[in-house]
């Protein structure tokens, strides 16, 4: 599915202070293609995913996907589209603390009435290797064991993208070299466009494109 | 000390903490409203009747007799008469049925025969506002309002009282020794002395309560001349009081609904004590990193326990000074809601002593509630800045004796309440089984509840929510399904209450009674009513002793129940009643068993401790009868049906004393019509509507019910804060939750729902609960105490479930509104270190 931006600007207002964080960022990211953003920390980075991503809104400026503009669709509009359409794994995991791991995979497919959610899930976890970890809950895992889990969760309903915020920002650096194999082992399987926030340079070099962030505007792209 | 750091950090705290710190004061305030407004409200009414006791009695020293006085005391009184400087009044007190010289209407009636004199303190206010004494002449009475009002009479007005026509000179607006009960049988008529004889209405055997009044002169305390009276009295029948000593009995139910409304206070207290344990528990935890961050860069250990000392003692030297202003607030409507169930007026007025004892107790109870959170704060390490999760920690030697102190202060806070120590034991026993039953019902329900395999996504969600760490489930629980099990077993008792005697007044049931008919007037009276009817001879006597062992009639008078020392009426027959049978013994009497034998009804058994074999004395007027107890009846159902404890063998009673009594049902339009027929032909004839006495006493029942519901109110509140505080304690978590169901693609209306079923699970668990265990009590209170048939009244059932499942919905939703809005990419923004 094809992202696309379009003059977007963002900002805040913290204590009567209104910052700028996004000016004037358009791209575009190709169906399949697996594509980084980076910039230095309050870049921006971080906003424009949840922009793209239907998590925020843009001040003003359009986001389509596959020519659909998201930016005024409501939240109820937008659930369907973050249940089936998109994926997410972020830096801090974020998975639901009440529920396992199996339930945590589960339940994006649960939403969406996917018949056996469970051996999906199953499946996922043995794929990951976490088939021994099933009922554990969150707190009973390790960072990378974690990590695997939301990706499990982000892919169980075969989403057509997958946005990414810092997946390996809280792992060491095997963990994360792990965890990132897993990502683009799924990303060629499932021919899913992955869109990744990241710090790490060895991460970045592998992508097919990097926008550079500096400042909330984009200062460059490489392919 | 870093005095202004410690200030300034408690302020920030409290601020920072706003919805908790606002929970945390509302359970303080709640803790002692209730027992501020009750103390203050008792203490005033005790003062305005200590205040007013020789108006109430009308007299500085008064002897009473439910039979003429004996000669012994007859010539005591006569000799204080003789002196010149005491006064002494009689006065006669019974009921009749007056009738309209036309005979189109009669009525029930208290007659008040007095004496000139009468009253020495106080005075009877009459509407025209002339004096009483000079009103009320010979052939002339005075009555009151009601008594115009329902025969349609004015003053100036004649009716037949006994057989004698009398002239309503005047209406009475009060009179000063009103004996106040919760029912009256009918309205007031003042008679002059003089007119007693010819009246004709004291008979033998008629009930009526005769006193005699004395005003003592200066230098002659009230005191003396009771220790002389008593010398020569006769303790089974004649008592003599001062007007310090002198109680009522109304004053007696009514220390009886306070000491009740007080338990029901010590139960919201205790309630509201879970709720601040429970809520400085989920602020500490919510603390936990700050303090470990304080550690972590060197501030003592004392330093953390002062902060959260300082905010707790803050917050309830506040709370319980709110608590208190609210309970004086209280007391001042609990004067409205009780007023006419009180024997005096009481003035509203700050009783310090009882304030002072509020706040002492909610500021111990605060204490010891808070001390178990705040000791754990000892154990607190810096390396705690590095955990995600605390696990369950095991309780410490120090922790567990608080619990016991705390107990402990409970058992002495109900026991320093309560003048009676079995009911107090009753009591403790009572709230520890059943917050015992509760707990062990929530531990099993959550239990079986975490293990339920459900494929339902929503209701997966809102079960798993109720297992949230910091989640106050279970307390919750428990607090809610006790105060709604109080609140619901109070309501379906006083239903089948109603049910029995009033509702549906059984059709088959007697609803006219007919006392005092004399031996002679069987025949008339049946020709009167122009049916026949099953005729109880009535023997008046008093119980002496039991195996020898004298009634205490001082002791006998402090019992909750019916007591020992009071007049029975005896009878004679040899056969059950349809609705009696013989739960001890073999039969009524024992065949060759001579005449000395007597049946007695279990419930009289149970107060006397009576067994079969004992041997029981009795005084008819002042003759002296022995019997051994053969058999011990009971009623198969409670009804209006005729009853008596004591029944003998016909030869040994037929020569006493006696009166007779009969009981009809009568179509209530055509009571007042046989009433008059009746009164016409036998005018010493008692004629009682039963239906409408019962009518006023479900009516006072029903005033004594609402006020002890509205304290349990108290108690369902100190529920619904825990439940607002366990969504505080969790809201990060309900945060968390919500945001990631929408980051899935949840839906708004998913988040909603799983919230709403989780505090739906917890509302209809604890009306569930509360409800079940509300019909046992009811039904073990109906059918053991009452003796009456129970119903189950599903659809009141089914709505007070669903106001109870209704109000924690609305509670948590509201709680939880602020939670849904929350938007998934703020949320982040502000988690992303995490």
């Amino acid at each position: 599915m094809t992202i696309e931006a379009l003059d977007l600007h963002k900002s805040y207002t913290i204590d009567d202070r209104r910052i700028q964080v996004l000016k004037d960022v358009s791209f575009a990211i190709a169906p399949g293609e697996f594509a980084v953003i980076q910039g230095t920390s309050g870049s921006g980075k971080s906003t424009l995913l949840s922009i793209l991503s239907g998590l925020d809104r843009p001040d003003s400026g359009t986001v389509r996907i596959q020519q659909q503009d998201i930016t005024h669709l409501s939240e109820d509009d937008l659930a369907p589209l973050r249940n089936r359409t998109f994926g997410f794994i972020f830096q801090s995991f974020h998975l639901v603390p009440s529920l396992s791991a199996l339930e945590n995979v589960m339940f994006p497919a649960e939403l969406a009435r996917t018949p056996d959610p469970a051996d999906q899930a199953r499946y996922l976890l043995e794929r990951v290797g976490l088939g021994h970890r099933q009922t554990n809950m969150p707190h009973q895992l390790s960072g990378g064991e974690q990590q695997r889990v939301a990706i499990c969760r982000a892919l169980i309903n075969r989403p057509a993208i997958i946005f990414a915020d810092e997946p390996t920002g809280n792992l060491d650096s095997r963990s994360g070299q792990a965890i990132l194999e897993l990502m683009l082992e799924f990303q060629h399987e499932l021919h899913t466009t992955l869109l990744m926030v990241t710090h790490n340079p060895d991460i970045a070099k592998r992508a097919d494109t990097r926008f550079h962030l500096t400042d909330g505007r984009i200062a460059g792209s490489e392919a | 000390m870093h005095l202004g750091l410690l200030i300034r950090m408690i302020l920030r705290e409290v601020r920072q903490n706003r919805q908790q710190t606002a929970v945390l004061f509302l359970c303080i305030v709640l803790s002692v409203v209730g027992l501020t407004a009750l103390g203050g409200f008792q203490a005033n009414v005790q003062q305005a009747m200590l205040r007013d006791a020789r108006q109430l009695h009308a007299a500085d020293v008064i002897a009473r007799s439910s039979f003429p006085f004996l000669p012994a005391m007859e010539a005591k009184l006569a000799r204080y008469a003789e002196r010149p400087d005491v006064a002494t009044a009689r006065v006669w007190e019974f009921y009749t049925v007056v009738r309209t010289m036309d005979a189109s209407a009669s009525l029930l009636s208290a007659v008040k025969v007095v004496e000139p004199g009468y009253p020495f303190y106080g005075q009877v206010a009459t509407a025209s506002g002339l004096p009483f004494t000079e009103m009320l002449t010979p052939g002339n009475v005075l009555v009151e309002q009601a008594l115009l009002d329902r025969l349609g009479l004015s003053v100036g007005s004649r009716i037949y009282l006994g057989d004698v026509a009398m002239m309503i000179r005047d209406v009475v607006i009060s009179e000063p020794d009103r004996p106040v009960t919760v029912f009256t049988l009918g309205p007031r008529i003042f008679v002059n002395a003089r007119d007693r004889g010819k009246l004709g209405l004291i008979t033998q055997g008629s009930r009526v309560r005769y006193k005699a009044l004395l005003r003592l002169p200066e230098g002659l305390t009230p005191e003396t001349v009771q220790k002389d009276l008593l010398s020569t009295a006769d303790l089974a029948q004649e008592r003599v009081d001062t007007f310090r000593s002198a109680d009522s009995r109304l004053k007696r139910i009514f220390d009886n609904l306070l000491f009740f409304l007080k338990l029901v206070s010590i139960f919201t207290l205790l309630l509201a004590g879970i709720g601040i344990q429970s809520v400085l528990t989920a602020l500490l935890r919510t603390r936990i990193k700050t303090m470990a961050a304080m550690k972590a860069l060197g501030a003592p250990n004392a330093f953390v326990m002062h902060l959260y000392m300082g905010l707790v003692l803050l917050l309830s030297m506040v709370g319980t000074l709110c608590g208190v202003l609210a309970g004086l607030a209280l007391q001042e409507g609990l004067g409205r809601l009780l007023s006419d169930l009180v024997p005096v007026t009481p003035s509203f007025r700050i009783v310090w002593p009882a304030v002072g004892e509020s706040l002492l107790v909610g500021l111990l109870a605060v204490a010891l509630f808070a001390a178990r959170p705040l000791l754990g704060l000892r154990h607190l390490k810096p390396s705690a800045l590095f955990r995600h999760e605390e696990g369950h920690r095991r309780v410490r030697l120090g922790e567990g004796g608080v619990v016991l102190v705390t107990t402990l202060f409970f058992v002495g806070l109900v026991l320093w309440h309560l003048d009676d120590l079995r009911t107090g034991a009753y009591f403790i026993a009572g709230i520890l089984g059943l917050v015992g039953i509760v707990w062990a019902a929530a531990w099993l329900y959550l239990k079986g509840l975490r293990r339920l395999p459900t494929r339902h996504l929503v209701l997966r969600q809102a079960i798993r929510g109720l297992f949230r760490p910091r989640n106050a489930t279970q307390p919750i629980l428990v607090t809610l399904m006790a105060s709604l099990t109080l609140i619901f077993a109070i309501f379906l008792t006083e239903k089948n209450l109603n049910a029995t005697f009033v509702d549906a007044y059984p059709e088959d049931t007697p609803n006219v009674f007919f006392l005092d008919i004399q031996r002679g007037q069987t025949d008339r009276f049946t020709q009167t009513v122009g049916r026949t009817s099953q005729f109880y001879p009535v023997v008046r006597a008093k119980l002496m002793a039991i195996n020898g062992n004298a009634v205490d009639p001082a002791r006998e008078r402090q019992r909750k129940s019916d007591n020992l020392a009071r007049p029975f009426n005896l009878t004679y027959r040899h056969h059950l009643l349809e609705n009696e049978k013989i739960i001890a013994g073999k039969t009524l009497f024992q065949a060759g068993g001579g005449n000395f034998q007597v049946s007695v009804l279990d419930r009289i058994a149970e107060i006397g401790n009576i067994r079969l074999g004992d041997r029981l004395r009795f005084k008819i007027q002042g003759v002296p009868l022995d019997a051994r107890v053969v058999s011990i009846r009971t009623r198969t159902r409670e009804s209006m049906q005729p009853f008596f404890y004591f029944v003998f063998p016909e030869a040994t009673l037929r020569q006493a004393p006696q009166t007779i009594f009969t009981a009809l049902r009568v179509a209530p339009e055509a009571i007042a019509a046989l009433q008059n027929q009746v009164v016409q032909a036998l005018p010493n004839v008692t004629v009682l509507d039963a239906s409408r006495t019962i009518r006023q006493v479900a009516d006072a029942l029903g005033r004594f019910s609402q006020a002890i519901r509205f304290f349990t109110l108290f108690s369902m509140a100190a529920g619904i804060l825990l439940v607002a505080s366990s969504i505080i304690a969790t809201r990060s978590a309900r945060i968390r939750e919500a945001v990631y169901f929408k980051i899935l693609g949840a839906r708004r209306r998913f988040v909603l729902y799983v919230f709403s079923l989780e505090n739906a699970l917890l509302g209809a668990s604890s009306a569930v609960g509360g409800l079940l265990l509300a019909h046992l009590i009811s039904w073990v209170v109906c059918t053991r105490y009452f003796d009456i048939a129970y119903k189950t009244y599903p659809a009141a059932s089914l709505s007070g479930l669903m106001a109870g499942i209704a109000v924690v919905m609305a509670v948590g939703l509201s709680a939880s509104r602020a939670i849904m809005r929350r938007k998934p990419a703020q949320f982040l923004r502000t988690h992303a270190a995490e």
